[in-house]
C-alpha cells in the first residue's frame, strides 16, 4: 500500500513551520517547496489509482492536499492563510485562529451602545467577566465605561436579570443558588475623571440612584471594586495514580491527585465597592457564572481529630477569637437581612466586644459562661450604648436606627453558639489557612502569578474534603500538571554530577508546602518581643526582624505602651473597630493602633494572607484564617516525629519508622544554642538501617503563654 | 568519632558545612578549612538541598559553589589548600580541569576566601569550628563519588573527641607553614 500520509505532513509541517516564522506573507515565494510536494502526492496518488489499493484517509488527505494547493495559489496577498492552515491539522487537535482565542473557548458580548461601528464586542467569558463584572468600570473600550448593576441601595441586591442578557437555563448551582450565564454585559459610557457617589451606600450616579438624602460625594477617581467569585467543582476525571507527600505532611492531607478533566464553576455572586475607608458589598440577583474545562489537584484531606478541636478550645485567648468571629459571621447575616451596610459590621462587632468585656481576658475565661451571658441578652443595652459612642467617631454617617440596632443584637443573642460550631469555625479557618497556604506553594513551584491559578474548598455535611487547586485557564495552563510532576522529592536520585549551571533545582511543592507552614516569622519574632524574650535572639536574620520591631516600638511608644498593656494576646480584638480611643485622643492615634494591632497571629501577608484573592471573604480575610491555629495543627500533626533534646537518643528509631525526626528545644539561656547545635553534630552521617542522617531543617517558634519561651527545632532526615 | 566511607562521605562533607552555615548567623566562631589536592565544583544531588527553615533559606542551592557562596554571604572564614595549575599540570591532568579548576578558584578568590597552593600536601580534610572529616577522598566528582572511588575516613564532632583539637591545630600550623603561599590571581 502506497502511504502518503508522510508527503502531507511534510507539507503541514513545512506550512506550521512558515506560520510560527510569522513568513506567512511570502509563503509561496518561500515555500516553493510545496509544489515540488504536490507534485509527489500527484504522482502517489496516480499510483495509488493504478494499484487500486484503497486507503481508508485518501479522501480526507486528499481534501487537506487541495487545501495545501489552495494555500500556495493564495500567494503573497494571503491574508487568510492562517484560517486554512488550522484545517491541515488532524482531529482532535486544532491550531487557534490566533494566539490569543482558544478554540472551544466560551465568549460573551459587550454592548457598548455609543458605539456607532463596534456596537458588540465578543470577548472571552473569563475575561468579559473579570473586567466587566456589574458595578465595576473598564477602561478595555476607550473611554470608562460602567457595566450596568442598577439601583441596589435598598437591600445592597443588584438585580441583573433586567440589565443584561443572561440564559434562562442554569449553568450550575451553588450555595443552593442558581447561577447563570451572561450572554451580554450592558455598559454606558462614565465620566473620565469624576464621578459621584452617595456616602451612605456608595451607589453611583446615573443607573444606581438611591433614595438616600445625604449628599452625594465627588470622587476625582474611580472607585476601586472587586468581584466576589466563589468556585463549585462540577465534574473531575483522574487517571493518574494519587501521589502521597511525605511527613508530616501526609498526616493533613491524605493524597493528592491529578485532575486531567476538571469541570468548574465560577460563580460572581457579588461585589465591593471601595470608597476611602469605606466598603460595601452588593449582592448579585441571580449569581452569574461560567463552567470552565481545566485541570487540576486534588488535596484529599484526613478528618480533624476530635482531640485537636478540644485542645483548641481549651486555649482560653483562643476561643476568645474564635467567638469574635463567630459573632463575626452572625452580623454579616443579620446586616443583609436588615439591609445594612456591610461596612458596618465592625461598628456592631466592637460594641459587642466591648459590652461582652472581651478586651482583655485572662486564663480563667469561662466559655460556658459566657455562652450563658449572651443567651440571656442582658449585655444588648451597653451594647446599643457602646454603638451610639462609636459611630460618632466614624467620617460617614450612621443612619442605622436603634431598633433595627436592637433587632441585630437580639437575633444574635438567640443564635446557635454550641460547642459543635466552634468546632466547624475551628475546621473551617484550618482549611481555609490551608487552602491559601496550598495556594501559594503551587505558585512558588510552578511559577504561576496569582491569577493563573485558583482554588476551592470542597465540604460534605460541614466537613471539609478536598482542596482543588486549578488552572484559571479554560483548558488548562500546565501550572496543576507542572505542580503535580513536581510534587514532592524524588526518591532516588543520582549522586554528583557536573556542574550545569543551565539546569537550576525545581522547587517541590512539599518544601514550599512546609516552609509556609512553618511559623511566620514575622509572627514569631512580635511575639519573641512582646514577650520580652529578644534578649535570648541569636540569630542575626531574626536580630534584624526584631531591631525593626524595636525601631518601630520607639516611633509610638505610648501606642506601643497600650499593647502591651492590654497584652499581646489580647491583639486581635485591640485591631477592631474604634472603642479604644481616650476622649482626648487623637483618631489618627487609633488607627495607628489598629494598624500595629495587624501583627501576625491569624495571618498576615508574610505568611498565608492573600488579600483580593482571599476566600471566601476579601475584605474580611482576618475572620476567615487562623495562621496561629494552622500551626498548633501542623504541630499536633507532627507530635510523633518530635523528640525533646535530653531524649536524642530516641532520634535514630523514629527515624527509622518514619524517615524524618524533629528534635525540640527551649532556649532558656544563650549557651542552649551551643548544646543544641553539638547534639545536632554528633549525629550527622550516622547510619540508620541502610541510610544516613541528614541535616533538613530547623526554625523557631514562640507560643503566646503565660510562660513563653523560644523554641528551636532541627528535622533531620535520611539520605 | 565516627566512621566514615565511599557511602556517608559527602552526606557528612556537606552537612558540615550546612552545620556551620546554620551556626554562623548566630555566632562570628564559624570558619571552615578545606585541604585537598585536587578540587572542582559539582552539582549537588537535588534531594539534598531541601531545608526547611523559617528564617534561613539554604534551599536555593544547585552545586557546591552556591555552598560556598551562602557561608560567605555571612562572612564565615573560608580557607582553601589545594594544589596549583602549575603543580597539577606535571601531574598530566586535563587542560579542561586545570581550566575549570583556575576559574572556580578565581570566583572563590572574589567573594572572599583565602586560596592557598602548596605542593607538600597529600592530606584531605575539611574543619569547622564544629567537627573534622579527615579521609581519603578529594573534593571533586571522582573522590566524593561514592561509586566511582573507595574513601574511607572519620569524623570528628567537637564535643565528643579531643581528636578534634588536635586536627584543628594540625591543620592551623599548616596554613602558616612557610611551603604554603597565599594565591592571588593576576
Amino acid at each position: 500500500m502506497i502511504d502518503i500520509s508522510d508527503t502531507i505532513e511534510k507539507i503541514r509541517q513545512q506550512i506550521k513551520k512558515l506560520h510560527d516564522e510569522d513568513l506567512r506573507f511570502d509563503l509561496v515565494e518561500k515555500f516553493g517547496s510545496v509544489k515540488d510536494l504536490g507534485q509527489d502526492i500527484i504522482n502517489q496518488e496516480k499510483k495509488l489509482r493504478d494499484t487500486s489499493i484503497e486507503d481508508k484517509d485518501f479522501e480526507e488527505k486528499k481534501k487537506r492536499f487541495l487545501i495545501a494547493e489552495k494555500i500556495r495559489q493564495l500567494g503573497k496577498n494571503a491574508t487568510y492563510i492562517d484560517d486554512f492552515v488550522r484545517l491541515l491539522n488532524e482531529a482532535p487537535y486544532t491550531l487557534p485562529a490566533n494566539y490569543f482565542e482558544p478554540e472551544t473557548a466560551l465568549t460573551t458580548t459587550i454592548e457598548i451602545p455609543e458605539s456607532s461601528n463596534q456596537r458588540y464586542r465578543t470577548e472571552q467569558s473569563e475575561l468579559a467577566f473579570a473586567v466587566c463584572f456589574p458595578g465595576s468600570i473598564t477602561f478595555r473600550y476607550g473611554m470608562p465605561r460602567k457595566i450596568l448593576c442598577g439601583d441596589f441601595s435598598r437591600n445592597f441586591q443588584a438585580e441583573l436579570r433586567s440589565r443584561h442578557e443572561l440564559t434562562t437555563s442554569t449553568e450550575f448551582q451553588i450555595n443552593g443558588r442558581n447561577v447563570y450565564f451572561v450572554k451580554t454585559f450592558r455598559t454606558m459610557q462614565t465620566s473620565t475623571n469624576q464621578i459621584s457617589v452617595c456616602p451612605t451606600c456608595l451607589s453611583a450616579d446615573r443607573d444606581e440612584r438611591c433614595d438616600h438624602t445625604t449628599r452625594r460625594m465627588i470622587l476625582r477617581k474611580h472607585p476601586s471594586s472587586y468581584p466576589i467569585k466563589v468556585h463549585a467543582k462540577i465534574s473531575i476525571q483522574s487517571n493518574i495514580e494519587p501521589k502521597i507527600l511525605p511527613q508530616p505532611l501526609n498526616k493533613i492531607i491524605n493524597k493528592v491527585s491529578f485532575l486531567s478533566e476538571l469541570k468548574i464553576g465560577t460563580a460572581y455572586t457579588g461585589f465591593t465597592r471601595t470608597v476611602g475607608n469605606t466598603t460595601t458589598q452588593i449582592d448579585y440577583e441571580p449569581y452569574i457564572g461560567y463552567v470552565t474545562n481545566t485541570k487540576g489537584l486534588s488535596f484529599s484531606l484526613n478528618p480533624i481529630n476530635e482531640k485537636f478541636l478540644d485542645f483548641i478550645i481549651s486555649k482560653d485567648f483562643l476561643i476568645r477569637d474564635l467567638l469574635i468571629n463567630i459573632v463575626f459571621e452572625h452580623l454579616t447575616e443579620q446586616l443583609r437581612i436588615h439591609s445594612v451596610p456591610r461596612y458596618h459590621v465592625e461598628l456592631f462587632l466592637s460594641s459587642f466586644i466591648q459590652a461582652f468585656e472581651l478586651d482583655n481576658i485572662h486564663s480563667n475565661f469561662d466559655l460556658h459562661k459566657k455562652l450563658v451571658q449572651l443567651k440571656n441578652g442582658d449585655w444588648i443595652e451597653t451594647a446599643l450604648n457602646a454603638i451610639a459612642t462609636e459611630a460618632a467617631l466614624y467620617s460617614g454617617r450612621f443612619t442605622t436606627t436603634r431598633d433595627i440596632q436592637e433587632q441585630i443584637f437580639t437575633n444574635i443573642s438567640k443564635s446557635s453558639f454550641s460547642i459543635d460550631i466552634f468546632k466547624n469555625k475551628i475546621k473551617k479557618l484550618i482549611v481555609n489557612s490551608l487552602s491559601q497556604a496550598i495556594f501559594l506553594a503551587g505558585c512558588t513551584t510552578s511559577g504561576s502569578l496569582y491569577d493563573d491559578m485558583d482554588y476551592s474548598v470542597n465540604y460534605e455535611d460541614d466537613e471539609p474534603t478536598e482542596i482543588i487547586l486549578f488552572d484559571a485557564t479554560n483548558g488548562g495552563n500546565g501550572a496543576s500538571e507542572l505542580i503535580f510532576n513536581y510534587l514532592t522529592l524524588p526518591e532516588n536520585e543520582g549522586g554528583l554530577s557536573q556542574d550545569n549551571e543551565e539546569s537550576l533545582r525545581p522547587r517541590y511543592l512539599d518544601e514550599s508546602l512546609f516552609e509556609i507552614l512553618l511559623p511566620c516569622p514575622q509572627g514569631t519574632i512580635d511575639r519573641i518581643h512582646y514577650q520580652n524574650l529578644g534578649s535570648l535572639v541569636q540569630d542575626s536574620i531574626m536580630l534584624k526582624l526584631l531591631n525593626h520591631s524595636i525601631n518601630i516600638e520607639n516611633e509610638s511608644p505610648e501606642i506601643f505602651s497600650r499593647v502591651r498593656q492590654t497584652g499581646f494576646r489580647n491583639i486581635f480584638p485591640l485591631g477592631i473597630g474604634l472603642r479604644q480611643l481616650d476622649d482626648d485622643e487623637p483618631l489618627r492615634t487609633t488607627e495607628k493602633t489598629r494598624e500595629l494591632a495587624s501583627i501576625c497571629i491569624h495571618g498576615c501577608p508574610d505568611c498565608i494572607s492573600l488579600g483580593s484573592k482571599a476566600k471566601p471573604d476579601q475584605f474580611f480575610e482576618k475572620y476567615s484564617i487562623s495562621k496561629y491555629i494552622l500551626d498548633l495543627y501542623v504541630k499536633y500533626n507532627s507530635e510523633d516525629l518530635v523528640v525533646d533534646l535530653e531524649l536524642i537518643e530516641k532520634v535514630p528509631k523514629i527515624l527509622e519508622k518514619s524517615g524524618s525526626a524533629i528534635i525540640a528545644k527551649k532556649i532558656n539561656k544563650v549557651s542552649d544554642y551551643d548544646e543544641l547545635d553539638g547534639k545536632i553534630s554528633d549525629l550527622i552521617g550516622k547510619k540508620v538501617g541502610e541510610k544516613y542522617i541528614k541535616l533538613s531543617g530547623k526554625w523557631y517558634d514562640c507560643q503566646l503563654s503565660e510562660s513563653p519561651s523560644i523554641e528551636v527545632f532541627c528535622m533531620l532526615g535520611l539520605a | 568519632m565516627s566512621h566514615v566511607d565511599e557511602k556517608n562521605y559527602l552526606i557528612v562533607q556537606y552537612d558540615m558545612l550546612i552545620h556551620e552555615y546554620t551556626k554562623s548567623v548566630r555566632s562570628k566562631d564559624s570558619f571552615v578549612d578545606i585541604i585537598t589536592p585536587y578540587f572542582s565544583n559539582f552539582k549537588i544531588p537535588t534531594r539534598w538541598p531541601s531545608f526547611s527553615s523559617n528564617f534561613l533559606n539554604i534551599s536555593d542551592i544547585d552545586n557546591f559553589r552556591d555552598l560556598i557562596r551562602l557561608l560567605r554571604q555571612n562572612f564565615v572564614r573560608i580557607r582553601i589548600m589545594t594544589l596549583s595549575a602549575e603543580q597539577e599540570t606535571k601531574k598530566k591532568l586535563t587542560d579542561i580541569y586545570i581550566e575549570n579548576k583556575k576559574s572556580f578558584l578565581e570566583f572563590l578568590h572574589d567573594i572572599g576566601c583565602e586560596v592557598y597552593f602548596t605542593p607538600l600536601n597529600h592530606g584531605k580534610m575539611t574543619v569547622t569550628s564544629q567537627a573534622v572529616l579527615f579521609g581519603s577522598a578529594n573534593y571533586t566528582i571522582t573522590g566524593l563519588r561514592g561509586d566511582l572511588q573507595w574513601n574511607v575516613g572519620h569524623y570528628f564532632p567537637k564535643t565528643k573527641d579531643v581528636d578534634y583539637e588536635q586536627k584543628r591545630n594540625y591543620v592551623s600550623e599548616k596554613f602558616n607553614d612557610s611551603n604554603v603561599a597565599r594565591w592571588f590571581p593576576n
